[in-house]
């Protein structure tokens, strides 16, 4: 029946690899995978390793750091398990999909071979990921070993978690069985750990004298007093299973590797029969979290990133949507709905008025001018992520937008009316915070630069001419997501599902270049335009604040001038957009 | 209503349908059916301007789909098997957001209406995640007819309804034809069509099998003069040699 088990394994292994290799041939997958493996290669191969790690510097830490740093990592190892022992709740389940669940739950397969499947299915993740991240490790030289140990090292360890955790839960539905609940489970294992922490701190302040100023002035004396610590003999007693795990993966050289394999693999071993031996029933816990991740999968596709339990509550409207009138606000409306009372327009303005006022009343008090300091420091870079990740964000309204196209199609609206519609709400959105933030950042930059105010009123002026550039910036930065669905929607289908692979990531990269791409080639014309207003204004009225408003006005009516062309563009696209001609978008 | 003349859609080398022509006039039910991959759906969609035909005609309501998508598509409704509607909008929200779309005039009322005849008046104020699917389903008729649509594309109307929600979908539909509305009807469910359908036009391969009025396919294809819809639709696409599904020894 395994050879069945391995079959189905193989086979859905094979298939995808030869799908995902056969859609190569489609040049935009091809590019993408292109882009996706240099990025790979050279984050893993080509970026500068960490000092220390050239071939001739392969020696590893020293004894004291080793010692310290393979005992620190068996302590977080510990308070993972001791994590998953006392807090997690759930029950016995093997992750299944509902195929899998289908045909196999009602076959006669044997409860320990569909285990020993499960186990054999859960290896593919832990080979690869043990894979990956001995490529990232062995750039780290000062942990020594080479990338087989690290490779052996991370599935050890990988494994080992894994069936622990699978034989936790099994062991956690065995007490529920014997009446020990999850409450008085928590209770024993919380007083079991209570008791032994005590002991432990009591034997240790007995038998160890408190660290010294010298011991904690320098990294390597802190070095010897930690070592000291840790290689107390209880601790050490209490510590020994996770250091064997970790030995092998912290292992000098092939010798020390090879001797620490042995107490690694009985770990291992031992673990394996403690799954495979535990008699418990998994089926049902098993089959109710296959239909939740499914519930999951399927609600992340519709973009209830919520989850499928949550159910959605009424929302007020942010204003009222008279029955006619110019269609984009009815879009604006709706969308604005769907984001969430934070932005409506008159809660947005009591947030703005609850800021700033704060913001005025620390720029009157000097004592606390040190606070005004890091305002900028904080809202320049929120600034920057909000510009470039808001419309990133988009992507998501955008795949919705594509799964309803087919009744979107039917309405009787030219494609520009849609695509302005549904740009609004992220213009809006984006600009407010964007507004508040220059506005913060103003005050902030007019207190602590210009005592006589004349600094202030040009950092007032300043704000002012960028607050004019930012609704057709974020416009024009918004396009681009729609742009991406109507040129490549099968980019944007993969791009919106949980997983991906190498030419996943590779159309992020591209998506990010594009993104860069756009904003420079809007800007440039914008700015070549205000140059000359600016100078002008500025020289005949002396007044650089003048020339600012002035230039930046010009620019953000070129800017507008562009946001016009783009979604006219966008919505002639629509129009001809040929559904039925690109991949499935649901 | 409906006029489709020469219509082909090609997805590349595969022709999903071919150089077909037909027309359903106000008051008229036509089914459309065919076997899996006749193009049915295709048909639907490039009758409804959500797909661009390769070649030929759509005229709704005299008017050319392909010169005045917008005039056009204001005389005509889409209902698609799966009720696609908002998460955070209610049923009344959805009818304001629908009627701004359109333009209706005497939205307040219409809506009132139509819910009150397909009785979710008192629903009101729920959101899509509150109703049934049979529910969900009457909402996406209320978007649909909100603004007096002439001509109106069922894609597999009776998906997901319990037996009282089937009833009510069929008159539904028999009372838009009668009110004068054209209708075109896409279902494997033969029985549906036969009670509801006026008319009914068969696919296969893209091609047109049969048109006209049942009473006309009935007697073009039937071998017994009380032939069912199904015996004609197997007899028509020459599928006549698949067995009844019992059958005594």
């Amino acid at each position: 029946m395994i050879a069945a088990l391995v079959y189905l394994q193989l086979t859905a292994l094979k298939n995808a690899v030869r799908q995902r290799t056969s859609r190569l041939r489609q040049p935009r997958y091809l590019i993408a995978t292109l882009v996706g493996a240099a990025y790979f290669y050279f984050l893993f191969f080509r970026m500068p390793a960490s000092p220390g790690s050239g071939p001739g510097a392969r020696t590893g830490p020293g004894n004291i750091g080793l010692f310290v740093g393979v005992t620190l990592a068996a302590v977080i190892m510990m308070g993972r398990i001791v994590y998953l022992w006392i807090f997690s709740a759930d029950r016995a389940a093997l992750t299944f999909t509902e195929a899998e669940v289908a045909f196999l739950f009602q076959a006669p397969v044997q409860r320990r071979v569909l285990v020993n499947y499960k186990l054999l299915k859960s290896q593919v993740r832990i080979v690869c990921s043990a894979f990956l991240f001995s490529l990232l490790s062995q750039r780290l030289g000062t942990l020594g070993g080479n990338g087989w140990t690290h490779a052996a090292g991370w599935w050890i360890l990988l494994s080992t978690l894994e069936l622990h955790s699978i034989a936790a839960s099994f062991t956690r539905e065995r007490m529920l069985d014997i009446g020990l609940n999850l409450a008085r489970r928590r209770a024993l294992f919380l007083g079991g750990i209570l008791l032994i922490g005590c002991t432990l701190g009591w034997y240790l302040r007995r038998t160890l004298s408190a660290p010294t100023p010298a011991d904690l002035v320098q990294p390597t004396a802190m070095l010897h007093y930690l070592q000291g610590v840790l290689a107390t003999p209880p601790l050490t007693w209490l510590l020994a299973p996770f250091i064997w795990i970790l030995r092998p993966f912290f292992a000098q050289d092939l010798t020390t590797f090879v001797r620490s394999l042995g107490p690694a693999l009985l770990i291992l071993a031992g673990h394996y029969f403690w799954v495979i031996r535990s008699e418990v029933a998994f089926e049902e816990a098993s089959l109710e979290l296959a239909r939740r991740r499914t519930e999951r999968g399927e609600a992340r596709m519709a973009g209830r990133w919520n989850g499928p339990d949550r159910p959605a509550q009424k929302r007020p409207e942010p204003f009222v949507l008279r029955p006619q009138g110019l269609v984009p606000p009815a879009f604006l409306w709706r969308n604005l709905i769907s984001a969430g009372p934070l932005f409506y327009p008159r809660n947005w303005l009591f947030i703005s008025v609850a800021v700033l006022g704060a913001m005025l009343w620390l720029a009157s008090r000097p004592e606390y001018r040190t606070v005004l300091v890091f305002v900028p420091a904080i809202a320049l870079p929120l600034s920057s992520c909000v510009l470039v990740a808001g419309p990133m964000v988009m992507r998501r309204e955008v795949r919705l937008m594509m799964q309803r196209l087919d009744v979107m199609k039917t309405y009787p609206l030219r494609g520009w009316q849609i695509v302005l519609g549904e740009m609004l709400a992220p213009i809006v959105l984006i600009t407010a915070i964007e507004w508040l933030l220059l506005a913060v950042m103003a005050v902030a930059a007019g207190t602590l630069k210009g005592e006589f105010g004349l600094v202030a009123a040009v950092g007032g002026f300043g704000a002012i001419a960028i607050g004019l550039l930012v609704p057709p910036v974020v416009g024009l930065m918004t396009g681009i997501p729609f742009a991406a669905a109507l040129c490549f929607p099968a980019w944007m289908a993969s791009l919106g599902s949980a997983g991906g692979g190498v030419d996943a990531m590779g159309q992020r990269m591209i998506f990010a270049g594009g993104y860069l791409t756009v904003l420079a080639a809007a800007l440039l014309p914008s700015a070549l335009v205000a140059v000359g207003p600016y100078l002008l204004v500025s020289w005949s009225s002396g007044s650089a604040a003048a020339g600012l408003i002035v230039g930046a006005s010009a620019a953000g009516l070129t800017l507008l001038g562009e946001l016009g062309i783009v979604i006219w563009w966008l919505g002639g696209r629509y129009e001809r957009f040929d559904l039925s001609l690109e991949a499935p978008l649901s | 209503m409906i006029e489709v003349s020469s219509l082909t859609k090609c997805y590349g080398e595969f022709t999903a349908v071919r150089e077909l022509s037909f027309g359903v006039q106000a008051g008229e039910v036509m089914g459309l059916v065919g076997p899996n991959g006749a193009g049915k759906t295709t048909t639907l969609r490039c009758g409804t301007g959500i797909i661009p035909p390769t070649r030929g005609q759509v005229r709704i309501n005299g008017i050319d789909l392909a010169a005045d998508p917008v005039g056009a598509k204001r005389q005509l409704a889409f209902l698609p098997d799966e009720p696609r509607l908002f998460d955070y909008l209610t049923v009344w929200q959805h009818l304001v957001f629908v009627a701004r779309l359109y333009g209706v005039a005497d939205f307040a009322v219409r809506a009132q209406g139509l819910l009150e005849e397909l009785e979710i008046a008192d629903k009101k104020e729920l959101l899509p995640g509150a109703l049934s699917r049979g529910m969900k389903q009457k909402l996406a008729i209320a978007c649909g007819l909100l603004h007096g649509p002439r001509v109106i594309f069922f894609d597999e109307p009776l998906t997901g309804l319990d037996p009282a929600g089937i009833r009510r979908m069929k008159d539904t539909m028999r009372r838009l034809a009668r009110d004068g509305a054209a209708i075109i009807v896409s279902s494997h469910l033969l029985s549906l069509l036969e009670e509801v359908c006026t008319h009914v036009l068969i696919l296969k391969h893209g091609e047109k099998i049969a048109d006209g009025s049942l009473a006309d396919v009935r007697m073009r294809f039937a071998r017994q003069p009380d032939a069912s819809l199904e015996d004609v639709f197997f007899s028509a696409t020459g599928d006549d040699r698949v067995p009844p599904l019992l059958t005594r020894p």
